[in-house]
């Protein structure tokens, strides 16, 4: 076996041998070569070296942390309350109603229930009248052709 | 047309169970999550109390400040609560908890990172002697007598572990000491699980390297 370095399964092999992940045939055959071989065989015990101690945790952690939850919920309250889009459109809706109550448009549009006879009578009407209007206009000492 | 097979109709009770089956099958953390999204305050205390200290020992261990890595566990554990309304249990709930812590921890020291640059360019147009004399560092190297104290070797792997890289970093204490595997880890850092055992060995191997008298 090469040195784990050297082989391209090396990755592999460690992160299975720190896991305890491999075979017994593997384990035992990378055990025998790093017996042989410093570098693997400290590579193999590299985890045992990562001493550390840590602080413990505040006493208030707790304590802390639902203050901060307390107050962003409040925040996501108003949040939600200000950014929800049915809120703004709420608000247009009702802006359209007041203004439409305070001004309302006048409509000059014809009575849909008007029969269309009535509609072609009025306008034969207006044509005569228009006709009437252009004879009001003519010159009255004009004598008749025929005279 | 042919009969279609009709669709099965729980009853409410049946589907309660079916539910509570589906809940028991997936991990302790996820279920009491699932709790917590239903408005179980409990479950979240209980969750809080599992992961508390692991999660503050892991940012602590990113940015070696007590404050700091407090402040920013107490980030992760109001990101959860704030996201019970959403959570589905796609993952571990481990993955997504050292996820966040990840991305925060990073993200801070990205900050400081800019912060000590600018800090540094300060100093360079400082002409004032005394300035320069508060930010000296004192010599970290310790000597033979000291590396026999625990105190200074711990000191020392932490400096090891500090050199790396931040995802060789990430995935050596995730891996070390929150005993998370190779494929937990590519979730949290969202990467190949082969790109994470290449992570894991060439941090190793540094590490290996650099502390190598302490073997």
């Amino acid at each position: 076996m090469t040195c784990l370095r050297e082989n391209l399964n090396g990755a592999n092999l460690l992160i299975g041998y720190l896991e305890g992940t491999l075979s017994s045939a593997a384990r035992g055959e990378l055990e025998r070569h790093a017996s042989t071989c410093a570098e693997c065989r400290e590579l193999l015990a590299v985890q045992q070296t990562l001493v550390d101690d840590v602080p413990e945790v505040s006493a208030d952690f707790d304590a802390r942390l639902y203050a901060r939850i307390q107050q962003d919920s409040q925040n996501q309250w108003w949040r939600r309350l200000l950014w929800r889009p049915a809120v703004p459109l709420a608000a247009a809706v009702a802006m359209m109603a007041v203004a439409l109550w305070v001004h309302p448009p006048v409509l000059n549009t014809p009575s849909v229930d008007e029969p269309k006879a009535s509609v072609d009578r009025v306008e034969i009407e207006q044509l005569e009248q228009a006709l009437d209007d252009v004879e009001l206009f003519m010159p009255v000492n004009t004598p008749p052709a025929t005279l | 047309m042919p009969d279609l097979p009709a669709t099965p109709q729980l009853s409410p009770e049946s589907r309660v169970s079916t539910d509570m089956e589906a809940i028991a099958s997936l991990e302790r953390d996820a279920q009491l999550m699932l709790r917590v999204r239903a408005g179980d305050e409990t479950s979240f205390a209980i969750l809080l109390d599992r992961h508390r200290a692991p999660v503050v020992h892991f940012l602590y261990r990113m940015v070696q400040n007590q404050a700091v890595s407090e402040e920013l566990a107490q980030e992760v554990f109001l990101r959860v609560y704030r996201s019970r309304a959403s959570y589905e249990p796609t993952a571990k709930f481990t993955t997504w908890l050292y996820r966040i812590a990840t991305h925060l921890a990073l993200n801070w020291i990205r900050d400081r990172r800019k912060e000590k640059n600018q800090q540094s360019l300060d100093v360079a147009f400082d002409d004032g002697e005394g300035s320069r004399m508060d930010r000296q560092v004192a010599d970290a190297a310790p000597t033979v007598e000291q590396r026999m104290c625990y105190q200074d070797r711990v000191q020392e792997v932490r400096a090891a572990i500090q050199t790396l890289p931040d995802k060789q970093r990430t995935a050596v204490l995730l891996h070390k000491y929150e005993e998370l595997g190779y494929t937990q880890i590519s979730k949290v850092l969202d990467c190949s699980e082969s790109a994470t055992k290449s992570l894991l060995f060439r941090a190793y191997e540094t590490l290996r390297v650099r502390l190598a008298h302490m073997a």
